[in-house]
């Protein structure tokens, strides 16, 4: 008998209730998403970040042209994802990606496109989808909830040390953000270079999610 | 104590927050899930996906880019 599509986890969770959760039906409202990148796109264009800002406005005008059906569930992948091989390749890629961006100083036109050709090939392959672990039981909110106050929290902290700087586009020191404080590691090359790998194995990983 | 060191104790609280999270979601997932099976879930659908992997492109931008 046919094993039926869809990953274990869908199956088991559409035989206990035919409606989908709570945090589901969160996750898939495009207009809560759109209105984070519109939001932070604003800020991004006025803090002198704009291809930052193009980046975000660019995903919200598409999630909301292109709303998410839903339903689209890969096959899950028997097994373990990642084999040796797979590691070793995406370790290489890392490494020399990190070699040859890393070259390059902050903030200049190579280090951009650099970040932007696979932040861009990541992009295409989050909007295919692609196939991928099964990550269990469905969420329920309580669940979830910490983890959005932490990163709530975070981002409202962040605004705020924007907001308590002397300009948008001058830093402080008193009040700092995460890239101010970055700065001493990330303007050597070994710091920039040792950025961009983890920056890129983040990717990696969050592709196989 | 300077508001910078203030800051830096408010970034240090957010971080051990988050560890600390972690490490009750590993040991209870019933109570509370790992950032990698919300990460999971929330990449089930293409909005969450696009979410995710936007602010991992702007990350890299932010940090390194123009």
């Amino acid at each position: 008998m046919a094993e039926p599509p869809g990953l274990q986890s869908d199956r088991l969770a559409a035989g206990a209730r035919a409606e989908p959760s709570q945090t589901r039906r969160w996750a898939r409202q495009p207009v809560l998403v759109v209105a984070i990148l519109a939001v932070a796109g604003v800020f991004d264009a006025i803090s002198g970040n704009p291809v930052d800002a193009v980046l975000l406005m660019a995903v919200g005008v598409l999630l909301a042209v292109f709303p998410d059906a839903g339903a689209a569930t890969e096959a899950a992948v028997p097994g373990p994802r990642w084999r040796t091989g797979s590691i070793v390749a995406v370790l290489a890629l890392a490494t020399a990606f990190a070699l040859v961006v890393g070259v390059f100083e902050r903030y200049t036109w190579p280090v951009t496109i650099g970040v932007l050709v696979p932040g861009v090939t990541g992009l295409v392959f989050a909007w295919r989808g692609t196939r991928r672990r099964d990550p269990g039981p469905t969420l329920r909110l309580h669940q979830v909830l910490p983890w959005m106050a932490v990163f709530v929290t975070i981002g409202l902290f962040e605004l705020a040390n924007l907001l308590l700087q002397p300009g948008l586009t001058i830093d402080s020191y008193d009040h700092p953000t995460l890239s101010v404080l970055s700065d001493t590691v990330l303007n050597g090359h070994f710091g920039r270079s040792l950025g961009l790998f983890l920056w890129l194995l983040l990717g990696a990983y969050l592709l196989d999610r | 104590m300077t508001s910078h060191d203030v800051s830096l104790a408010i970034y240090g609280v957010i971080a051990l927050a988050a560890i600390g999270l972690e490490l009750v979601a590993l040991s209870h997932p019933d109570r509370l899930a790992s950032l990698g099976r919300t990460l999971g879930r929330a990449m089930r659908s293409r909005t969450g996906r696009l979410g995710i992997i936007t602010g991992w492109a702007w990350l890299g931008l932010h940090f390194f880019g123009l």
